[in-house]
C-alpha cells in the first residue's frame, strides 16, 4: 500500500514537473506546478511529517500559488511565443540538463541510507509537538533571526513599492 | 461488541460506508439548507417563499436540482476547456474533503465510529479550504470574461486576507486545549463549549467564515450589481450547480467546525425519555406554527427527534447547534447590505487581523500565568 501510494505521488511529482517545462500555456505551467507540490505534500506525510505535510500544502499551494495564478491572471492569457532569437538554446538546455542529471546522479550514488535509530519513534517524530519543541529550544535563535529577516524584506518590499508617491 | 475500528478488514468497510452514508446525507442536506435559507429570508423579507412545489414547497429543491441537471450544459466560446471543467469539480471536491475530518461520529453498540481521526485536523481543514480558492480563480480565469475574471480576482484577495484571521482565530484553542485534534477540542473538560473560555475567538473565526465562504455581506466575488454572476456568470446547468452545492457545503461544514471547537460539539444533556418526548412535543408544535414543513413533515421529523433519544444524543445535539449557526448566516444574508471591497479589505487587514493577533497574545499571558 506505502509503496503505491509513493509510486502514484513520485508519478504526479515528475509528471508535474516536466508539465511546468513542457506547457507553452502559463496557467498550464503554475497549475503543473501546484500539482508538484500537492504530490510533494503526500510525500511529507508518508515520511510521517505531518505538519511539514499541513504547512506545504496551506502555503505552497495555498498562497504562493495563488499568487502566481493571481499575476498570470492579471496579465490574461497571453502564450509564450517560441523564441526566435537563441537557436542554438535546445542544445545549450541539453548539455546544461544533462550534467546536471550527471551530477545528481554522482552525488546520490555516494550516499549511505541507513534504517531509522532502533529508539526512535516514528509516530511522534514529524508531530507539531515535536517540531514546536525543537523550534522554541534547540533551534530558538535561528528560527527567530530567520522570522526577523523576512520581516525585514516584507518591510523593504513596502518602502520600494510606495517610495515614488509623496 | 469489539471495536470494529481496529480490525484492519472492517475497518475499511465502516470507513467506506461511513463515507457513502456521508455524501448521501450531506447533498440532501444541502438542497433543504439551501430550502431553509430560502424560507427564512422569505419570512424576513415578510414574503411565502417558495411554496407551490409539492406541500408547502417542500419538493422545490427536487424539482431545482432535476431542472439544473437536464439542462443544456453551455459552454461559451473561447474558453480554456481543460480549467473550465476542473474549476467546478474542485469547488466540490474540496467542500466534500473537509468533512473527512469533521467529528461526525455515529454511535453504534457503544462505539462511537467517524471517517477518519487525524491529530492535525484543524490543519489538514485549513489545507482543504485552501484549495477552495483554485476553484475560483479557475473559474473566473478560464471563463474568458470580464466579471468573471474579476469576480475570481476579488475573491482570491479576499480568500487570502481572511485565511490568516480565520487560522489566527483558532490559536487560542490550541493553547487552551493543547491540541490539533478536533475529537481532543471537543471533548475538553467534558465537551465544555470553549466559546465561554474564548468568546473573541468564536467571533472572529464566524466573521472569517463568513468571508471565506463568499457569503452575504461579504459575498464581493459575485456581487450581481456589479459583476453579474462573479466567477460563476459563464457557468450553466450541472456546472453552475456544482459551484452552487459546493457553496452551501462549505457553509454546512463552517458551522460543523465552529460547533465542534467552539460550542462543545456533540455535548449535551442526556436526558430521559419522557424529556425526548417532551421535546419531539414542542418541535412538531414549533414546525406546525412556523409553518416550514408539511404537518405530516412535523410529524415525521418529530419522529426522528424522538428516535435519537435512543439511538444517538451526540448527533442530535450536534445538528442542533449546526442548524443555529446555519440559521445566523442564513440571518446575516438577509439583514445587512453587502460591504463595499475597500471596506472589506480595511476590516480584514485593520480590524480582525490586529485583534486576532491581540487575541492570541492575551489568551497566551494569562494561559501562562494561570498554570
Amino acid at each position: 500500500m506505502a509503496t503505491f501510494i509513493f509510486l502514484v505521488a513520485a508519478a504526479f511529482c515528475i509528471a508535474g514537473a516536466v508539465g511546468i517545462v513542457l506547457f507553452r500555456d502559463a496557467i498550464r505551467s503554475v497549475l503543473s506546478l501546484v500539482a508538484v507540490m500537492l504530490a510533494l505534500s503526500s510525500l511529507y506525510l508518508m515520511l510521517s511529517a505531518q505538519f511539514i505535510f499541513a504547512v506545504q500544502v496551506i502555503v505552497y499551494s495555498g498562497a504562493v500559488m495563488v499568487l502566481f495564478l493571481f499575476v498570470i491572471a492579471l496579465m490574461g492569457p497571453v502564450r509564450e511565443q517560441p523564441s526566435t532569437r537563441l537557436r542554438f538554446q535546445g542544445l545549450l538546455a541539453v548539455i546544461v540538463a544533462g550534467s546536471f542529471a550527471g551530477l545528481v546522479v554522482a552525488m546520490l550514488g555516494g550516499v549511505r541510507y541507513h534504517a531509522p535509530d532502533k529508539g526512535a519513534v516514528l509516530s511522534t517524530f514529524g508531530s507539531v509537538e515535536s517540531i514546536a519543541y525543537g523550534l522554541f529550544t534547540t533551534y530558538l535563535y535561528p528560527f527567530e533571526l530567520t522570522s526577523l529577516l523576512l520581516l525585514v524584506a516584507a518591510v523593504g518590499a513596502i518602502y520600494m513599492s510606495r517610495r515614488e508617491r509623496p | 461488541m469489539t471495536n470494529l475500528y481496529n480490525d484492519p478488514f472492517w475497518h475499511w468497510i465502516v470507513v467506506l460506508a461511513a463515507m457513502l452514508a456521508l455524501l448521501f446525507s450531506l447533498v440532501t442536506a444541502t438542497a433543504y439548507v439551501v430550502f431553509l435559507e430560502r424560507v427564512v429570508i422569505g419570512h424576513i423579507q415578510r414574503r411565502p417563499g417558495p411554496n407551490r412545489v409539492g406541500p408547502r414547497g417542500f419538493l422545490q429543491m427536487a424539482v431545482d436540482g432535476i431542472k439544473l441537471v437536464t439542462k443544456e450544459s453551455f459552454i461559451p466560446r473561447n474558453v480554456d476547456l481543460f480549467t473550465y471543467i476542473a474549476a467546478p469539480s474542485i469547488a466540490v471536491l474540496a467542500a466534500l474533503l473537509t468533512w473527512s475530518v469533521v467529528p461526525f461520529a455515529i454511535w453504534f453498540g457503544g462505539v462511537s465510529y467517524w471517517i477518519a481521526n487525524v491529530n492535525i485536523g484543524i490543519l489538514v481543514i485549513f489545507a482543504i479550504s485552501a484549495m477552495n480558492v483554485y476553484a475560483i480563480m479557475l473559474g473566473g480565469y478560464s471563463s474568458n470574461s470580464k466579471y468573471s475574471l474579476l469576480g475570481g480576482l476579488r475573491s482570491a484577495a479576499q480568500l487570502i486576507s481572511y485565511e490568516m484571521s480565520l487560522g489566527l482565530s483558532l490559536v487560542p484553542i490550541f493553547i487552551i486545549t493543547g491540541s490539533l485534534r478536533l475529537q481532543t477540542i471537543e471533548g475538553w473538560h467534558g465537551g465544555l463549549p470553549l466559546i465561554l473560555v474564548a468568546p473573541l475567538s468564536f467571533v472572529i473565526y464566524l466573521i472569517s467564515a463568513v468571508a471565506e465562504t463568499n457569503r452575504a455581506p461579504f459575498d464581493l466575488p459575485e456581487a450581481e450589481s456589479e459583476l453579474v454572476g462573479g466567477y460563476h456568470t459563464e457557468y450553466s446547468g450541472f456546472k453552475f450547480a456544482m459551484f452552487y452545492l459546493a457553496e452551501y457545503m462549505n457553509i454546512t461544514a463552517v458551522s460543523a467546525i465552529a460547533t465542534v471547537v467552539f460550542l462543545g460539539g456533540g455535548s449535551g444533556p442526556v436526558l430521559n425519555w419522557v424529556l425526548w418526548l417532551a421535546i419531539a412535543v414542542a418541535v412538531f408544535l414549533l414546525l406546525l406554527w412556523s409553518r416550514f414543513v408539511p404537518p405530516f413533515g412535523a410529524l415525521v421529523v418529530a419522529a426522528i427527534v424522538f428516535a435519537f433519544a435512543g439511538l444517538d444524543t451526540p448527533l442530535f445535539w450536534f445538528l442542533i447547534k449546526v442548524l443555529a449557526i446555519l440559521f445566523v448566516y442564513i440571518w446575516l444574508r438577509s439583514t445587512l447590505p453587502r460591504l463595499r471591497y475597500d471596506m472589506l479589505m480595511q476590516l480584514g487587514w485593520k480590524v480582525l487581523l490586529p485583534l486576532s493577533i491581540v487575541n492570541v497574545i492575551v489568551t497566551a499571558l494569562v494561559f501562562v500565568a494561570l498554570t
